[in-house]
């Protein structure tokens, strides 16, 4: 890939986004920055405007409810991702097994991840409703469950992990299953040749062959699990009591249900934080892995 | 293009609970969605019946309870105005950015690229407030133009970066030709590599309508009353006298339909574009 030197550096070419990044995205965050070392308390308005340091930022260290959402965030990624890699691995590999289904198949199971998140979170709390919803009726003509599965801390927290699995699988079967299919097909006739079964072949080949876009797959799940929002305000809001109450629905809360804004401010810029050094990690790892080189 | 799995043969029995696992899990993908979408048709009785009502006599009572009586027309005016407004603001500012990350060697590209990563990967709601700041400092907060800008300044990651990889097809010898016969940097990005890259092009403004119409956040947040878009009027459908589910229903079916339309004509290039052109 060869490259030409550009006139002034380019940077006639990047005028527009520096320009639009500068006054929409830095300068934005450097007002947020700044808010944070203030108080600003819509419901306490009589400290408003005070230079408070980092006094914010103490507070939110010693915040137990902070942390709290910080686990429930890490569990979340704990328990989705390697359902969502698993089953996405296992059904894609079931439907190169019969690739005649892929043409009727693969357009229904997109529906799912292309909804509107909050479409997916309203889908969900309607069909779990205990007194009309679909799988809340079933669940509990089962005597399985009587209040439904959001009316329980823990069955409300697994439901929005399933919820997810149930959005989010399809993606890792629609892009598994398109490496799959442009896998070399040499290694293939070589094992039948050779009278391996479909384990062996798995293993031997597809996997290893596979191994870097499940890595893509993993990269993406892990930051999109990380921002999960829509599903979940719609679907418990953080409750019941704190039980779903993601580090993204916590920091909604303070700033814009408290409306405390200053220490929202630090809750949201160690967030901020948070994702830096994911996305330095990610980009460690695309280097790693050769992203986009294979192209 | 494809190739035969060995083991597929011989295995009759088998190959049949299989078909019937595929279509097990494809029904537990889609019957969800298509429960919301016959609530949307029903009347209030039939939504809130105790048994499963699977047939009933249809009625557009949600969609006319909701876009003529509740006026959610003005919502759906929004959502088109700001999902194409920052599609506009994209291209414009993505594509020659594209372009020159994609042809040239420029000041700052790794920080750049961090930098519009992180936007990507940051949470909504750490977007969001900076911005609600922002806005709300110059008066613009509760207004079409505001989302407009907030969903450009979470979308031109995806743009750029995709864009970038879709200019990477297009040969470079190209442009080296037309270069060599005298032509400009802009004639060449101009009259060779955007007429060659309008199917990525198309699938970019797809996606990036796409990523505006559904979002919710900065919608919510950001758009106030005056710049509300339709998922952002959700959460006003439930309220403490009780959820309107029928309404829901109906604006989840008027949001869901462009989507499903438009997926249509790009679910190629949707793992590709899914995945910031690592798969394609």
């Amino acid at each position: 890939m060869t490259t030409r030197k550009a006139k002034y550096g380019g940077y006639l070419w990047l005028a527009p986004m520096v320009l639009f990044l500068f006054a929409f995205e830095l300068w934005p965050f450097l007002v947020m920055l700044d808010q944070s070392l203030h108080a600003l308390n819509y419901t306490q308005p009589a400290a408003n405007g005070q230079f408070v340091g980092l006094n914010n930022y103490r507070k939110l260290v010693f915040d137990e409810d902070f942390f709290h959402s910080v686990r429930l965030t890490l569990l979340f990624l704990v328990v989705a991702l390697p359902a969502e890699i698993l089953l996405g691995i296992s059904f894609s590999v079931l439907l190169s097994y019969h690739l005649r289904l892929k043409r009727f198949v693969v357009p229904l199971l997109l529906i799912p991840m292309v909804l509107a998140p909050i479409v997916v979170g309203l889908t969900a709390r309607l069909n779990l409703n205990p007194d009309f919803g679909l799988i809340g009726i079933v669940l509990r003509q089962l005597g399985l469950v009587d209040s439904g599965l959001l009316a329980n801390g823990t069955s409300a927290f697994l439901t929005i992990v399933a919820v997810d699995v149930w959005q989010w699988t399809p993606f890792l079967v629609m892009i598994f299953l398109a490496a799959i299919i442009s896998m070399p097909p040499e290694p293939f006739e070589a094992a039948e040749v050779e009278g391996a079964n479909r384990w062996q072949v798995f293993r031997h080949i597809t996997f290893p062959l596979l191994l870097p876009i499940i890595m893509v797959g993993v990269m993406l799940r892990l930051t999109d699990s990380f921002k999960i929002f829509d599903q979940v305000f719609i679907m418990t809001g953080g409750g019941p009591g704190a039980s779903t109450e993601l580090a993204t629905i916590f920091a909604y809360k303070i700033n814009f249900v408290s409306w405390n804004l200053g220490y929202g401010a630090a809750v949201v810029a160690l967030l901020f934080f948070i994702s830096f050094i994911l996305t330095f990690i990610l980009m460690k790892l695309m280097t790693k892995f050769a992203l986009g080189a294979a192209r | 293009m494809t190739h035969k799995h060995p083991g597929t043969r011989g295995f009759v029995t088998m190959a049949r609970v299989e078909v019937g696992i595929i279509l097990f899990v494809t029904a537990v993908a889609l019957i969800p969605f298509l429960w919301l979408v016959l609530t949307a048709f029903k009347d209030r009785t039939d939504i809130l019946s105790p048994t499963p009502m699977l047939f009933f006599t249809p009625t557009w009572s949600n969609f006319y309870e909701a876009f003529v009586v509740g006026e959610f027309d003005r919502f759906l005016r929004n959502s088109l105005m700001v999902a194409s407004g920052s599609v506009v603001m994209c291209m414009a500012v993505g594509l020659p950015t594209a372009y020159a990350f994609s042809r040239f060697r420029v000041f700052g590209e790794k920080h750049l690229f961090f930098y519009i990563l992180t936007t990507r990967m940051a949470p909504g709601i750490a977007l969001v407030l900076p911005l609600y700041m922002f806005f709300q400092t110059l008066g613009f907060l509760g207004t079409v133009w505001a989302v407009m800008i907030s969903h450009t300044a979470f979308n031109l990651a995806l743009v750029i970066y995709l864009m970038r990889n879709f200019f990477d097809d297009i040969p470079r010898s190209l442009d080296e030709a037309a270069l060599t016969e005298g032509a400009t940097e802009f004639q060449v990005f101009r009259r060779i590599v955007l007429p060659l890259a309008l199917p990525g092009i198309a699938v970019t403004i797809v996606l990036a309508f796409l990523f505006s119409w559904n979002e919710f956040l900065f919608a919510l947040m950001i758009g106030g009353a005056g710049g509300q878009t339709l998922p952002a009027s959700f959460p006003g459908l439930v309220t403490p006298l009780g959820t309107y589910w029928g309404q829901l229903a109906a604006v989840s079916v008027v949001v869901s339909m462009p989507v499903l339309i438009l997926i249509w004509f790009i679910q190629k290039h949707l793992a590709r574009g899914l995945t910031f052109g690592a798969v394609k």
